[in-house]
């Protein structure tokens, strides 16, 4: 079950997982990634940001891991999709 | 089909920027030439002037960029290393000085101080070739771009080998040089060495930069069989100074590969996911429109007489050359540079800020127009210069240098215009939803 709702709200009662969707198909490089970075921006501790992708996105791969993201990228019927979430987690 | 990118191994900015920004010098020098050139050039195309025309396009625009270009993919795109940044560096030196020198001398027709700067060249391209060879050679991926560098190179040294062999024979009078062996020299450097490199490298940048995901191309290793199979027959037979009956179907042998690439490129283009083309598309569709005009114009030249208008053997290949190397070539390395080296400059200067503050995208950090205004520029000189020869007027082929000298600057401009700074112009989109999963 999903809902529209602010990452403020759920990290209040911090027992969902906000995720953050971004549709970065038709975009050329790097602004995937420039979309990506700006967005991690509200990702807090819990949350993830679900991205659709054209390819797999190389050029982001250096700079979440210097910024302390991990990422999932996988191959589904639909096309390419990235997971990014605090390497804390 | 496309390799898998390592960007973290892209060289420093200020190793590649400079063969891009010395390049469009090259066709500035050539448009000087031809602005000052006379009815003596439709005469012969080996006359002094035309010799230094040439190799001011060819090695001083066309194959500085195409280092700079192969500098930067190699590692970036291929994953594989460069021997050393800084023979890489003292490389663009010689080159850069190597090339002046001999264009001046050419033009004067100094034979030794041709000698002197062609062994300079020779030093260039060994140089270049051993420190891009080792780069494509450490590449882990095995992809059609990867295939076409090392094709591109092998055949450079091939075209840099005979060009120095017959600057030898000019001294030395070893054999003469006949317009077959010359004929076959050029297309071993400009079909060889650049065409390979250019079709194989745009297997990778075309799909890049205007996001091509649901079609794949169809010809990519074929056409780097078939080119190099062709170019092998074509330059060993066409030394032998054979007749029009034997050129005609070499010309349309070696003709077979780019057509192909050209289908493979339309395809491509029709089949993006990015709505508008931006300047790397419309580059490569005008370099196709020059490819099916050098084509038809290469075929006239290899049939010889009946398309020797006034008798004047140099005006249909003239017209053929522009197409060929201004035109095809010209055109779509216009397109890549106003891509590759934006890139590059975001990549180095801005990629550390992305997502900490406001920085600009690709599309910022150049002109849209300049780069536009560059092509048209370009493209509207290499018309001229084709049109005048064909129809063997002097001051149009005047007017197509001056032209040919705007189109540089303005290439040389929109370059320049890179570096200086930039804001940012939108901020990112915002995210399609913020959801909660219970």
């Amino acid at each position: 079950m999903t809902k529209v709702a602010s990452a403020a709200a759920t990290r209040w009662h911090g027992v969902f997982v906000a995720t953050i969707e971004l549709d970065n198909r038709g975009l050329q490089p790097p602004e995937p990634m420039v979309r990506i970075l700006a967005a991690l921006k509200d990702l807090a501790d819990g949350d993830e940001l679900f991205a659709h992708m054209d390819r797999e996105p190389m050029l982001l791969y250096p700079e979440l891991e210097r910024r302390g993201f991990t990422w999932d990228f996988a191959e589904g019927a639909d096309g390419y999709s990235l997971t990014v979430r605090r390497a804390s987690e | 089909m496309t390799a898998r990118v390592a960007p973290t191994q892209s060289p420093p900015l200020g190793l590649i920027a400079p063969f891009f920004l010395a390049a469009p010098l090259g066709l500035v020098a050539a448009g000087l030439l031809l602005a000052n050139a006379g009815h003596l050039s439709f005469q012969a195309i080996n006359l002094p002037r035309n010799v230094a025309i040439t190799h001011a396009v060819v090695l001083g625009w066309i194959t500085t960029t195409m280092m700079g270009a192969l500098y930067q993919m190699a590692p970036a795109v291929l994953s594989g290393r460069l021997w050393s940044e800084r023979l890489a560096r003292v490389q663009f030196v010689i080159h850069v000085l190597s090339v002046s020198f001999f264009v001046w001398s050419a033009w004067q027709w100094d034979v030794p101080l041709m000698g002197i700067a062609g062994s300079g060249i020779f030093v260039s391209l060994v140089l270049f070739m051993a420190n891009a060879g080792v780069a494509v050679a450490r590449a882990r991926s095995r992809s059609v771009p990867r295939a076409a560098a090392a094709l591109g190179l092998a055949w450079l040294a091939i075209a840099g080998g005979l060009g120095l062999t017959w600057v030898g024979t000019l001294e030395h009078l070893w054999f003469p040089i006949t317009m077959g062996r010359l004929s076959a020299h050029a297309h071993v450097g400009l079909v060889g060495w650049l065409g390979i490199t250019l079709m194989g490298l745009s297997y990778q940048l075309v799909p890049m930069f205007n996001v091509v995901t649901r079609v794949r191309p169809r010809f990519g290793t074929p056409v780097l069989i078939i080119m190099s199979l062709a170019l092998t027959t074509f330059a060993a037979v066409v030394a032998t100074d054979p007749g029009p009956a034997v050129r005609l179907p070499l010309a349309l042998l070696l003709a077979v590969a780019p057509l192909l690439w050209g289908v493979d490129v339309v395809r491509l283009l029709l089949g993006r996911s990015k709505r508008r083309l931006d300047i790397q598309g419309h580059s490569m569709l005008v370099a196709l429109v020059w490819l099916v005009l050098a084509v038809l114009l290469g075929a006239g030249a290899a049939l010889g007489t009946p398309f020797t208008p006034g008798d004047e053997s140099a005006r249909w290949l003239l017209a053929y050359a522009a197409a060929g190397i201004g035109g095809w070539l010209g055109s779509a390395l216009i397109g890549n540079s106003f891509k590759i080296l934006p890139f590059l400059i975001w990549y180095h200067r801005y990629r550390p800020r992305v997502g900490l503050e406001a920085v600009p995208v690709v599309s910022d950090i150049y002109s849209e127009r300049l780069a536009t205004v560059a092509l048209a520029g370009v493209s509207l000189a290499v018309a001229t210069v084709a049109v005048s020869a064909l129809v063997g007027s002097v001051p149009a082929l005047q007017a197509g240098g001056a032209l040919l000298v705007v189109g540089g600057l303005l290439h040389l401009v929109g370059l320049v215009h890179m570096f200086l700074p930039k804001h940012a112009s939108r901020a990112p989109q915002p995210a399609l939803s913020k959801r909660i999963t219970v």
